[in-house]
């Protein structure tokens, strides 16, 4: 990883373009989402787990032999994400896998206008209640609102909707949560 | 009195719902990258500002807030206040738009509370007047006047000759077991009636001791007017960090505010504090933990670069205020511990800097039975002359040029040589007031009485005394004026300086007394 | 007795010496007596006159040394007794004055023992005053902390009272959500949670 911060910001943005681009051309906005989950997730499982990490920067290792272990180890996502997977490896490591997913959502806003609204509920979604959400993302955040809905059945009721780094969290948990702290005050 | 009834927990609860805000707003949020060693990096939180309050949800929707600290490029390093146990990586962190603030009023008088003002003391639930940033910018200079009101410690040898002032910071300096906190706590016990607010905040000492000090202070009747705030050393670090700086906190409250609640302005004065920091080397310590595993540079002795600038900010909030703004004062007494008496290290050097002169607390003395073991000759008070009572500054000044005298006839006659009688004299009387200022501890003595037991030292009176004599002289002086002649106090406390008649009939009933004293001591 | 006394009593007994031998010849001329009737009484002249001699001698004698030694000795004695007399009434006076210092000054120390025992009284009165108030005082303090220890204990019992009240209030809500709603209901709770949310954008 080179020494200068600007450097390492261009590695990062050439890593986030190359894939963005090159999905965007196969797949169109699916698979730019597609891939985008699939980073969060092998993103959020790096950081609590220290084994997958240390293998792709294992110096001890060969370059060609890490890429080809990262590779392996993502062989059932996209080609796209498993081959830039296994550059980084290759390069040096997973460890600025985090920036080039923050690079990469600031690509899908500025570069391809889309704004990304994560919702997470309890039950499946109908129509009616998804364009009620994109209009009000639309409104507040403009561009294409693109949602990736997801199931939490331990969730009691309600929504949480993030966008970027901001949220509203009108989840049921939550709000019983406040309600309890509240009861609890004594004036 | 409060009945426990159904009802009344009804109503409690009617009354909590009726407040609940059932908005949502959106938030920002960032996710728990590390979290080790008390503190956390959080990915994402763009818009979180140095020192904001942040709030954790970890296992189980358990809330655990936390400073931030570190803003970097794409995280942000935060310290956590509270159960860290409960955070693991992958958490949601979201901004509160606010700094660390602690409750603070007249509810918390006697009780025991964590850096963050909830209380510790088993004693319930506090009721807040108010809440204060914990940071808070100091006054500037036209907020401000001088120190111009004593602050009595209670103690001979400060009192005469380390005067403190309402609104200075004076730094007590010593080893480990020279009576640090005996100083601190005798100053507390003294300030019983005298319209004060003291707070202690220890940081970093074994809980047992805490619990002492709280028992001590009961006994003496003096928890009704103190705040404790304990960061005891099994808190974390960035808890023993912010104790100072929390305890500052609820004193500007009161400062700040008079007895009403309402801000103190000309016509509404605010209160007096004291707030003791035992001891912000431990401080110093908690904040050195903290930046090293913040991951910030090392500088001197392994200190951030801002460890000068973390006491001085907290010190400039001494304060003595200007009337119109209520005339209130923060009176801060910092300690420092030293090592094997060196003065010259890095956290020592820098406190003796800012503070507006230091109390010397030296090993040898304390073992030579001179307690206090407070060593006048490098002791200073640089603001508080102004502030001291009339009575005791006339005499105080012979005393000290006694004491000086005395040290020096004393490092020259240890060579043994023959002795005219001035330089006898001198000895002698050097030994009287050397002994003269030896105190026991909960036993402060109000400055009237001080001035007295100097006025009888300095006029020769001690001088055929015996030196084993003269602690028991004074307090049985002391006594026999308060029994029969209790118009001389009462006019030098209403006077606050020796007239010539005050002088003069001090000096028959002392003269008096001493006649009674010499033949007791025959008869024992 | 001093030198001249002594010399005085000398100069006596010599005179006295004298005289006697002059009286030792009348006793000699006695012893040839032979007149009768008034002859008998009348002096003899031829004794007579030796006799009158011999006065005459010892008068002046005892007038030139006798007398003024006599008249010096009473003198003296005289004065003597005058002085000692003198030194009597000194002795009186003195006597008197000290007695009437010594009765001023028991006076004094008795006025004093009683001012003393008047201010130790005093102390002690006060004192005693002090130690009562101080006493009543402390209780009284003992009765406001058990007091307010009273209060914050059932305070902190109603507070905790509250605490699983809310603690169960909360449950059961939750419990009636997570199973008793039917998806549809999920979905109109949602759509008046998005309806009521605050903007992305707000600060």
């Amino acid at each position: 990883m080179p020494a200068n911060r600007y450097h390492a910001k261009a590695e990062v943005d050439i890593y986030a373009k190359t894939l963005l681009e090159q999905l965007n051309a196969k797949g169109g906005i699916d698979a730019v989402m597609e891939a985008r989950s699939q980073m969060e997730q092998i993103v959020a499982y790096n950081r609590s787990h220290i084994e997958l990490n240390r293998a792709a920067s294992d110096a001890t290792m060969a370059p060609e032999k890490r890429a080809s272990l990262v590779k392996g180890v993502f062989s059932n996502t996209s080609e796209e994400l498993s081959s830039v997977l296994g550059v980084m490896a290759q390069r040096g490591g997973l460890d600025i896998l985090p920036r080039v997913l923050a690079a990469y959502n600031d690509l899908i806003k500025n570069q391809l206008g889309v704004t990304v609204v994560d919702v997470v509920t309890r039950v499946p979604l109908d129509d009616h209640l998804r364009d009620l959400i994109k209009n009000k993302a639309k409104n507040e955040l403009g561009g294409d609102v693109v949602l990736r809905e997801q199931i939490d059945t331990n969730m009691l009721g309600g929504i949480i909707m993030s966008a970027g780094s901001r949220r509203i969290d009108a989840s049921m948990n939550t709000m019983l949560e406040g309600v309890r702290t509240t009861l609890k005050k004594t004036s | 009195m409060t009945e426990i009834t159904a009802q009344s927990i009804d109503e409690a609860l009617r009354a909590q719902l009726e407040a609940l805000d059932t908005n949502v707003e959106s938030r920002e949020v960032g996710t728990v990258i590390q979290v080790g060693d008390g503190i956390a990096r959080i990915d994402g939180l763009k818009d979180a500002m140095a020192g904001e309050l942040l709030e954790f949800t970890g296992e189980g929707g358990k809330i655990v807030y936390g400073l931030a600290q570190n803003l970097e490029e794409d995280e942000v390093g935060a310290v956590l206040l509270g159960d860290v146990t409960v955070i693991r990586e992958n958490d949601q962190v979201h901004t509160t738009g606010r700094i660390v603030e602690v409750p603070s009023g007249r509810g918390m008088l006697g009780r025991v509370v964590n850096p963050l003002g909830q209380p510790i003391d088993g004693k319930g639930p506090i009721e807040a007047e108010g809440y204060r940033p914990v940071e808070f910018r100091a006054p500037g200079v036209i907020e401000r006047q001088p120190v111009n009101e004593p602050m009595q410690t209670g103690i001979l040898a400060i009192d005469s000759m380390i005067p403190i002032g309402r609104g200075q910071r004076e730094l007590i300096i010593g080893d480990r077991q020279t009576g640090k906190t005996a100083i601190a706590i005798d100053a507390i016990i003294n300030q019983k009636g005298q319209d004060m607010i003291c707070i202690y905040v220890a940081i970093g000492q074994k809980a047992s001791t805490v619990a002492n000090l709280v028992e001590t202070l009961e006994k003496h009747g003096a928890m009704e007017y103190t705040i404790i705030v304990s960061a005891t050393a099994s808190d974390s670090a960035p808890l023993q960090y912010i104790a100072p700086m929390a305890g500052a906190a609820i004193g500007e409250y009161f400062m700040y505010n008079g007895e009403d609640g309402q801000p103190a302005n000309a016509n509404n004065p605010g209160r007096h504090v004291l707030c003791i920091y035992d001891d912000l080397s431990k401080q110093a310590v908690a904040y050195r933990q903290m930046s090293l595993t913040l991951r910030r540079p090392p500088g001197r002795e392994a200190y951030p670069g801002d460890v000068f600038y973390l006491h001085s900010r907290l010190l400039e909030r001494a304060v003595k205020m200007s009337d119109e703004n209520g005339g209130g004062s923060l009176t801060a007494l910092p300690v420092i511990e030293t090592q094997a008496g060196d003065v010259s290290a890095y956290i020592p050097t820098n406190v003796i800097s800012i503070t507006d002169g230091q109390i010397f607390l030296v090993t040898d003395l304390f073992f030579q039975g001179q307690r206090p073991a407070v060593d006048v000759g490098i002791s200073v008070s640089r603001v508080g002359g102004s502030a001291q009572v009339k009575a005791m500054k006339q005499v105080a000044g012979s005393l000290r040029l006694d004491l000086a005298s005395y040290r020096e006839l004393q490092a020259f006659t240890q060579f043994g040589s023959d002795l005219d009688k001035a330089t006898q004299q001198q000895l002698a009387r050097g030994a009287r007031m050397t002994e003269l200022l030896k105190q026991g501890r909960y036993v402060p003595m109000p400055v009237e009485e001080q001035a007295i037991a100097i006025y009888a030292g300095g006029h020769g009176f001690l001088d055929s005394i015996e030196v084993e004599d003269v602690t028991r002289f004074r307090g049985e002086l002391l006594d026999y004026l308060r029994g029969s002649h209790a118009g001389i106090l009462e006019d030098l406390r209403t006077e606050k300086k020796f007239t010539e008649d005050i002088e003069s009939r001090l000096d028959a009933a002392i003269e008096q007394f001493k006649q009674n004293f010499a033949s007791s001591g025959i008869v024992e | 007795m001093n030198k001249r006394a002594k010399n005085a009593c000398a100069r006596i007994c010599s005179v006295l010496a004298a005289a006697s031998a002059f009286v030792a010849f009348p006793a000699l001329a006695f012893a040839n007596e032979e007149k009768e009737g008034i002859a008998v009484i009348l002096p003899d002249m031829n004794e007579f006159i030796p006799m009158l001699i011999a006065f005459i001698v010892l008068w002046i004698v005892l007038a030139k040394f006798g007398w003024p030694a006599f008249d010096k000795m009473i003198q003296n004695r005289s004065d003597a007794i005058q002085a000692d007399l003198q030194k009597a009434e000194d002795a009186r006076v003195e006597g008197e004055r000290t007695l009437a210092e010594y009765r001023q000054e028991l006076d004094q120390a008795k006025m004093q023992a009683a001012q003393i025992i008047a201010d130790a009284k005093q102390t002690g009165e006060t004192a005693r005053a002090d130690i009562t108030a101080k006493a009543q005082q402390e209780a009284a303090e003992m009765i406001e902390k058990a007091r307010t220890a009273i209060e914050t204990e059932k305070k902190a019992a109603a507070a905790q009272l509250q605490g699983s009240v809310a603690d169960a209030s909360v449950e059961v809500v939750a419990k009636l959500f997570g199973s008793g709603l039917t998806d549809d209901e999920h979905r109109a709770l949602i759509e008046r949670y998005v309806n009521e949310a605050g903007s992305f954008n707000a600060s």
